[in-house]
């Protein structure tokens, strides 16, 4: 048996995700919540209720299908992050996914991830995206090819 | 003096096992992990992970659903490397912390309670955490539930 809990590469795709998900509800209030130095909220409740809260406003919107879109299994999300005056966002997140939890620290270039997707979201994907590579190759290599 | 060092020798090896801390959360890990490892026993989450998380595995509608609970449970293969551990008493059980490289190779730590159940220690709160350096490994023995989130460079939460 194989430890199969969520990776970090996952986690911070997770956390892009429900970025652009608010971003896609709302691109005027996510762009000001993401760009004002301060403090934001991220939170998404076992029904998949998100919201996205700072200073700058706040937006709701679902991410019942997050879950299922990634393949795993979180039932309870929660972030806080900081923009700096340098333009980043730093976080903590924690994501309950049952009994057991798994919390993570990173940081988000919110320019990279206003340029759609060629921002954050696609430089996660790409990681996830080589991570899978990287484990078949780790597979083809098991099997003796 | 010859004749002085095996009895002082002696003294010092007792004073040492007198006042060795024992490791008892750290030796249920490693037998759960030898057991998750091991060929002779298929399901040793029952003997590993308390009754209350038991009752949550046994209302798993699928065995995706079932897979899917073992491997939130199954915390000694989330460390493919182990670099420090530590682990101190609580009231109905122990607090163990184990830092090291993650199976996806990042630096991260995990933190379980055990608690004392049918004379054994079985594990009741699971936690891993993803620092973003091994610098922020903890020093110490933690909880789960000491493990509280704040914005970044506060302690607001």
């Amino acid at each position: 048996m194989e430890s199969q809990t969520l990776p970090k590469a996952e986690l911070r795709l997770t956390v892009a995700r429900l970025l652009e998900l608010s971003y896609r509800k709302d691109e005027g209030i996510t762009t000001r919540l993401v760009q004002e130095v301060g403090n934001v909220r991220l939170a998404v409740d076992e029904n998949g209720k998100a919201q996205l809260s700072g200073k700058a406003g706040s937006v709701e919107f679902s991410a019942s299908k997050l879950a299922s879109e990634l393949g795993v299994s979180i039932r309870r999300v929660k972030v806080l992050m900081s923009v700096t005056d340098s333009g980043d966002i730093r976080y903590n997140g924690s994501f309950n996914l049952g009994y057991a939890s798994v919390s993570i620290t990173g940081t988000i270039d919110i320019d990279e991830f206003l340029r759609s997707c060629s921002g954050l979201l696609c430089y996660a994907v790409r990681l996830l995206e080589g991570q899978k590579r990287e484990r078949d190759r780790q597979l083809q290599k098991a099997l003796g090819n | 003096m010859k004749g002085y060092a095996a009895p002082l020798l002696l003294a010092f090896i007792c004073s040492a096992c007198a006042t060795a801390e024992p490791l008892p959360a750290k030796a249920r890990y490693v037998a759960f992990e030898k057991a998750l490892t091991g060929s002779e026993d298929a399901s040793p989450f029952g003997r590993y992970l308390s009754n209350r998380i038991m009752a949550i595995h046994e209302k798993a509608e699928t065995d995706e659903e079932l897979a899917s609970l073992r491997n939130q449970g199954a915390f000694p293969l989330w460390l493919k490397e182990e670099t420090t551990f530590h682990e101190r008493r609580t009231d109905n059980g122990r607090c163990l912390t184990v830092s090291g490289t993650t199976f996806d190779g990042e630096p991260g730590y995990m933190a379980v309670r055990f608690i004392t159940e049918d004379g054994a220690l079985r594990a009741d709160d699971i936690h891993y955490n993803y620092p973003e350096t091994a610098d922020d490994f903890p020093s110490k023995a933690i909880c789960p539930d000491e493990i509280t989130l704040s914005f970044p460079g506060s302690d607001d939460t």
